[in-house]
């Protein structure tokens, strides 16, 4: 940059205009090109400022506007060369007055070659000059533009268009430079004169219109930036270059004097041209005014046109500047020659002076959102309340351990699980059959224990017995020299049906002092198994005198006893030992059984001492006979549920039955009041009947009341009972209260005696015979058919009571009576029927009690007799073979026999 | 003609374009005249006018002999468009040299170049 500044600063001094008024003018171009704009960013003060003051000349504007562009549009260079036309013929005018002003002045520093080529390179200038002028209108409106829009943006742009026409306009120039300098003169001669001409024409209008737009550029140079001044200092530059140029050409090349004739002719023609033209030229200032400074310019063209019309005047003034100016810019050019010999120029970096972001447009809302300092921090959208929901199947998931070395549980576990609850339930399964099990095997294996310790005690020498009795080949004694027994005699003795080798034995309650001192006043019911006679398997405890008892049909595990007292009690005997009172006595522990149930607390059932106490013979379906065992299905079926009949000394009978509860309340039945807690049986009373009534009076007389001793129910046909009374009659009955013949059964000779009826037994073989036995020794045998005896036997006891009478269990004609001087008869009905086979006298040790036993099972019948001494020692007498094994014809004998009879 | 001119190619040290020291001026007017001015698009222009003379006069006075000054001030409305000036010069690196500053506060920014250019 060599002083172009000074050139231009020098420039802006020379205002004409005012500045408001090129303002206006300014903004109302600016306004228009702004209403098709878009901006930028928010609205600018700027931009309302101006938009409010623009809408008056709205209309104005547009129509100059138009007028404006109009001119522009038409063309390029056609437009700018239409006006140039007379412009450049009153240049031509004024340069060929000039040029003879000059001339006539004559110059002493230039030749009149220089003079003119100087000319020629104004004119050039000149009209390089309007150009540029009309260019920068159009780059002005389009710098208004650019202020709407980034400033700097545009410029640069409007920066590349203007290097881009300088560059077109460089170029031009060089061609017609080169065209210059190549052509020789005498081109230049012939066809350039009026080139030359109209350059320099053009280039002294370019001049004045700079001069005269000059002001409008420097006033817009306020608005605009420095590319106008870059224009301004290029246009200057591009001068100087010329000036340097013209003044190397100046100083190189001498002018021939021929070129100023020629030029001279050149200018007589424009002359005369200039006087045709100038009416036309008239016309046209007068039909537009396109803009003011064109006319102005026009209007200065023009006066000096018509001052070159009126006489040749030569305008001092203007040379004067040239002067001043062609001086300033030679002496310029040789400056600046000089010094760039020295000096290098260099292109500096871009100097960035100032980079301002634009705002993004969130921080533009927060500078409007309030204080600038709030910050949008925080959001609910009820994040925290998410839902989650899982919907897979259910892992299983369970926890072992194991460890190593192993321990003594294991080497591997599960820790939830305990090892009991596995065990308890294996346990739970086990246990119920484990104890059944056990039962039963323990059983076994205490009779074959048994059995040992009897063959190694008979094998030590105790074979000498003491009763060797001659029907018996061998004996078994039960082990009754227990503590608790001792002192008790034996009053009964009796057998289970259904399981033969079970008895039981009832002790008397003691009255030694050496015996257990609780149990004193107490019977005992001795429960034994045949074949295990060391020790009794149930010792069942009695509160009152036993008069009578029997055991449950079918598997005896039930007692049944009736007291003197007028209660019936029975005995579960499958309740645990542990419910029951231990007792320790001496080294062995023994359970003593409280009855289960007993009538005690069952109100008004028995007035007086139970004398018979029965169980009434279910009917089973087929007949099987007294021999059937109730096997455990059956009773199962029957659901242990049977009918006991007790019978008092009234003659009042009592039918019971017997319940099973499901299941047993350890708390006790408050209903139930005879029932022991825990206890799961109990006997419901359902009927009671008198049987007492068919005693004719006339005999009570006598005889006192009559007494029903005995009980026994017709094996076949549980209906049908039959009492023994004390009057040696055995009355028959029905429970139903039917007439039941014959009514009684009594001894041949009399119909009553006041002898009492001490047994009745039916015959295991032939239900429909019993044997009556009484207190004056007779025995009877009936039919039930015949109220009278198929046979009687007065004298077989010898006038002694028979205290028992049993059948034999394997031979139906063989029967045992024990009288109470302690014989024991025997009698075979097929062998004699009049008297005894055998008879035995015990008097040592007297006996008590007397059951029958035996099993005619195939393979092994025994038969025999239990004895129950006075001392307390039950022995059982195994009969010989003649009195067990039964003949085959032997019923048959005896049912002739009975038939004989009648 | 004149006699065979003389020209300073280099100036002396002290008299060279210290851009930091015209920094500095230029700082203190800004503050100075621009602390706590809104902008108003009236008065902006006939502000950018005074600062740049107030500018180049004060740099006149620093000592710069034989420099050559061009004083630029644009003074902008902030709102939130992006600014990018730059500048390139063709000079002598030697000697000649610039100095700019940036002023800005709520309203406006205001950028002042000086460029300052030896003349030998």
């Amino acid at each position: 940059m060599v002083a172009k500044c000074v050139c231009a600063q020098k420039r802006s001094m020379d205002d004409t205009w005012s500045a408001a008024e090129l303002k206006r003018r300014l903004s109302r171009r600016k306004e228009q090109e702004r209403d098709t704009k878009q901006h930028r960013g928010g609205e600018s003060a700027e931009r309302r400022h101006r938009d409010s003051r623009g809408d008056r000349d709205h209309r104005d504007r547009h129509g100059e506007r138009r007028d404006s562009g109009a001119e522009e549009r038409r063309g390029d260079r056609d437009a700018r060369a239409e006006p140039e036309r007379p412009e450049d013929a009153n240049r031509r005018a004024r340069d060929s007055r000039e040029g003879r002003g000059k001339r006539d002045k004559g110059r002493p520093k230039e030749g009149p070659q220089e003079e003119e080529d100087r000319l020629k390179r104004k004119e050039d200038r000149e009209r390089r000059r309007e150009e540029r002028d009309r260019r920068r209108h159009e780059e002005r409106r389009d710098d208004h533009d650019g202020r709407e829009r980034h400033e700097d943006r545009k410029q640069s742009r409007e920066e590349r268009e203007q290097y881009r026409k300088q560059k077109e306009d460089r170029e031009r120039r060089h061609k017609e430079r080169a065209c210059r300098d190549e052509k020789p003169r005498r081109e230049r001669e012939e066809e350039g004169a009026e080139e030359e001409r109209a350059e320099r024409e053009r280039r002294r209008e370019a001049v004045e219109r700079r001069h005269s737009s000059s002001r409008e550029s420097k006033a817009s140079h306020r608005h605009d930036t420095k590319t106008s001044k870059a224009e301004d200092y290029e246009e200057d530059f591009e001068e100087l270059d010329e000036d340097d140029k013209d003044g190397e050409e100046e100083n190189g090349n001498a002018e021939v004097g021929e070129e100023v004739k020629a030029i001279q002719r050149a200018m007589g023609e424009e002359n005369e041209r200039v006087r045709a033209s100038f009416s036309t030229f008239s016309k046209e200032e007068e039909e537009g005014k396109e803009k003011p400074e064109w006319s102005r310019v026009k209007h200065s063209d023009e006066k000096e046109s018509r001052g070159s019309q009126r006489g040749k005047f030569i305008d001092f003034v203007a040379a004067k500047q040239r002067e001043v100016s062609k001086k300033v810019a030679i002496k310029q050019r040789k400056r600046s020659a000089e010094l760039l010999r020295l000096i290098d120029l260099d292109f500096s970096t871009t100097f960035s002076l100032l980079d301002l972001p634009p705002v993004s447009e969130y921080d533009m809302y927060i500078r409007n959102f309030g204080a600038a300092n709030t910050k949008q921090a925080y959001v609910q959208c009820n994040e925290e309340n998410a839902d989650r929901d899982i919907q897979t199947e259910e892992v299983d998931l369970s926890d072992k351990w194991t460890q190593h070395p192993a321990e003594q549980s294991g080497a591997c576990g599960d820790p939830n699980q305990s090892h009991e609850t596995g065990k308890m339930i294996g346990m739970n399964f086990d246990s119920r059959r484990l104890a059944a099990f056990l039962r039963a095997a323990s059983q076994v294996m205490s009779v074959l224990l048994e059995e040992d310790h009897a063959e190694r005690s008979s094998f030590q020498g105790r074979t000498a017995q003491k009763d060797a009795l001659s029907f018996s080949d061998g004996s078994l004694q039960l082990n009754t020299d227990l503590p608790f027994l001792r002192g008790r005699a034996v009053s009964r003795v009796l057998f289970s049906q259904a399981q033969r080798h079970r008895l039981l034995s009832v002790h008397e309650p003691s009255a030694s002092t050496g015996d257990v001192v609780r149990h004193r006043g107490c019977a005992v019911i001795c429960v034994w198994n045949m074949w295990e006679p060391s020790r009794p398997q149930k010792i069942l405890l009695c509160e009152s005198e036993v008069q009578c008892c029997c055991f449950s049909p079918g598997k005896a595990t039930l007692v049944f006893a009736g007291t003197r007292i007028g209660s019936v009690a029975l005995w579960d005997l499958r309740e645990p030992d542990g419910n029951h009172h231990r007792l320790k006595v001496g080294e062995d522990e023994w359970t003593f059984r409280r009855p289960t149930f007993s009538t005690d607390a069952v109100p008004s059932v028995h007035f007086s001492s139970v004398t018979s106490v029965e169980i009434v013979p279910t009917t089973v379906a087929g007949g099987a006979g007294p021999e059937a065992v109730f096997l455990a299905s059956e009773e199962e079926l029957l659901g242990l549920s049977f009918q006991l009949a007790s019978m008092d000394d009234n003659g009042l009978l009592n039918l019971w039955v017997v319940v099973q509860l499901p299941k047993a309340n350890e708390a006790g039945s408050q209903t139930d009041l005879g029932l022991r807690p825990g206890g799961k049986v109990k006997l419901l009373h359902s009927s009671a009947c008198v049987t007492a009534k068919g005693v004719s009076p006339s005999h009570a007389d006598k005889t006192g009341p009559p007494q029903s001793l005995h009980l026994k129910f017709l094996p076949t046909d549980p209906s049908h009972f039959f009492i023994g009374t004390n009057m040696g009659l055995v009355s028959h009955g029905t429970t139903q209260g039917l007439k039941a013949l014959p009514k009684c059964y009594s001894s041949q000779q009399l119909a009553t005696r006041l002898v009492d009826v001490t047994a009745i037994q039916f015959s295991p073989f032939r239900p429909h015979l019993f044997l009556v036995g009484c207190s004056d020794g007779s025995v009877r045998l009936h039919e039930v058919s015949r109220d009278k005896p198929a046979a009687e036997w007065t004298d077989g006891t010898a006038g002694e009571e028979v205290v028992s009478l049993q059948w034999s269990q394997t031979r139906p004609a063989v029967f045992c009576v024990l009288d109470a001087a302690s014989r024991l008869h025997i009698w075979d009905l097929l062998k004699s029927d009049t008297a005894p086979v055998v008879t035995e006298q015990l008097d040592a040790d007297r006996l008590t009690a007397m059951a029958a036993f035996g099993d005619a099972g195939q393979q092994n019948t025994y038969s025999g007799i239990a004895t129950a001494h006075h001392s307390g020692k039950i022995e059982m007498h195994y009969f010989t073979r003649e009195f067990a094994i039964r003949s085959g014809h032997e019923e048959n004998a005896l049912e002739g026999m009975i038939v004989e009879s009648f | 003609m004149e006699g065979p001119d003389t020209y300073l190619i280099r100036p002396n040290y002290q008299h060279k374009f210290k851009p930091a020291v015209v920094k500095e001026c230029i700082r203190e007017t800004v503050k100075a005249r621009l602390s706590e001015v809104q902008y108003d698009p009236d008065e902006v222009s006939e502000l950018t006018r005074t600062l740049a003379d107030c500018v180049k006069n004060k740099v006149k006075n620093l000592g710069f002999h034989r420099y050559k000054f061009v004083v630029q001030v644009t003074i902008g409305e902030q709102r939130g468009q992006g600014v990018k000036m730059s500048s390139r010069c063709l000079w002598d690196a030697d000697t000649d040299n610039y100095a700019e500053d940036v002023f800005m506060n709520e309203s406006l920014f205001c950028a002042v170049a000086v460029f300052g250019s030896y003349f030998y």
